[in-house]
């Protein structure tokens, strides 16, 4: 067991992910930036590694929607927090086939932020009723968004202007 | 908090047309309808002292609720204990916690399959007015939910204690037979009397 896993970083650096490492005292912990359309191939080599996601959530930011998977793994102390942009469409990849455990969580992303998963096989609103299809509450208004580096400017793996 | 606005529709108001002799308003009517004002007199009386209320909570009020309808408040001693499951067995609505708009047609619902006469209690600020949710950028909660359905006993707090809820119980019962009821029982009018 070991507590950086050399093979899994190689691996998602082959699909193009910028990656920071962090190595704790006990696990480690792994913040994985994929480009969109990388999204799903980066959840395949997660899921073939043995993890499972925790959550999944999404921050309205300048210019696009940012999502955030937190993966987890049951047989060693590792987590890889999984970050990708909605592109311009709002669109995103669903991983709802890959993990039927996020399916409520992309429908309530939805919801909250207005992403249209392509593929996920049941897009009803989750939690918000059914007139309110079209009301986002989650999206900010234009005068309090942040870009990526202006809410987390130390991370390496983020770079201004980024693009899905 | 009584609500003298709301009145169910198609009901007279029992308590101050036909639970008590008002001397404002002398009784003119006397005679044919001395027996159905009896029988109604009694009929409000025997409501008042069974308010069936309808089982379900919203939110953390509920919590309230349940308390007040165990050994320590015993609603029972009131005849308020017997929470139905069913709407077509309930008389009373409690409505206890947050209505929020995907809840909205529910309560509704719910409201419309009780038999009457039925009555509404709005348990809690958010059952109120929408409490802490009332106000800029709220998007998913009724902000009260006499806009659904009328209320007959508005019960402020956050969540209010057990007391708060029977006192709206005895405040109801004042609304149906006219008259606060000699409540608690250890105080019978007639032991008073002999004082």
């Amino acid at each position: 067991m070991s507590t950086l896993p050399d093979e899994l970083l190689e691996k998602l650096q082959a699909c193009d992910a910028r990656i920071k490492a962090l190595s704790p005292q006990q696990g480690s912990l792994l913040h994985v930036r994929v480009k969109t359309a990388a999204l799903k191939q980066a959840a395949m080599i997660l899921r073939g590694a043995g993890l499972y996601p925790v959550f999944m959530t999404a921050v309205h930011t300048d210019p696009h929607v940012a999502l955030v998977y937190q993966f987890a793994a049951s047989d060693r102390n590792l987590r890889v927090l999984l970050a990708t942009t909605a592109d311009r469409d709002g669109q995103a990849p669903s991983l709802a086939l890959l993990f039927p455990g996020l399916q409520w969580h992309e429908r309530e992303a939805r919801d909250m932020f207005g992403i249209t998963f392509e593929g996920h096989p049941d897009l009803r609103p989750l939690i918000m009723c059914d007139e309110d299809r079209d009301l986002h509450p989650l999206r900010k208004d234009p005068k309090h968004l942040k870009t990526l580096v202006q809410l987390k400017g130390d991370d390496p793996t983020i770079t201004d202007g980024e693009a899905p | 908090m009584e609500n003298p606005g709301q009145r169910q529709p198609g009901r007279p108001v029992s308590g101050t047309t036909l639970g008590v002799s008002d001397p404002a308003q002398p009784d003119t009517d006397s005679g044919l309808w001395q027996p159905l004002r009896l029988a109604e007199n009694i009929l409000d009386a025997c409501r008042a002292n069974s308010l069936w209320p309808l089982t379900f909570g919203l939110s953390c009020c509920a919590i309230e609720m349940m308390s007040a309808g165990m050994a320590r408040f015993d609603m029972a001693r009131y005849g308020a204990e017997v929470f139905r499951p069913s709407p077509r067995q309930a008389d009373l609505m409690i409505v206890a916690g947050t209505v929020n708009k995907k809840m909205a047609p529910v309560v509704k619902r719910l409201y419309e399959q009780m038999a009457e006469p039925k009555w509404v209690i709005a348990l809690g600020n958010c059952a109120v007015s929408g409490g802490p949710f009332a106000g800029e950028g709220n998007y998913a909660v009724i902000e009260g939910v006499d806009k659904l359905i009328p209320v007959d006993v508005y019960v402020a707090g956050c969540p209010p204690r057990p007391e708060g809820l029977l006192e709206a119980i005895f405040t109801l019962q004042r609304k149906i037979t006219g008259r606060r009821h000699p409540f608690p029982q250890n105080r019978h009018p007639q032991q008073e009397k002999k004082k």
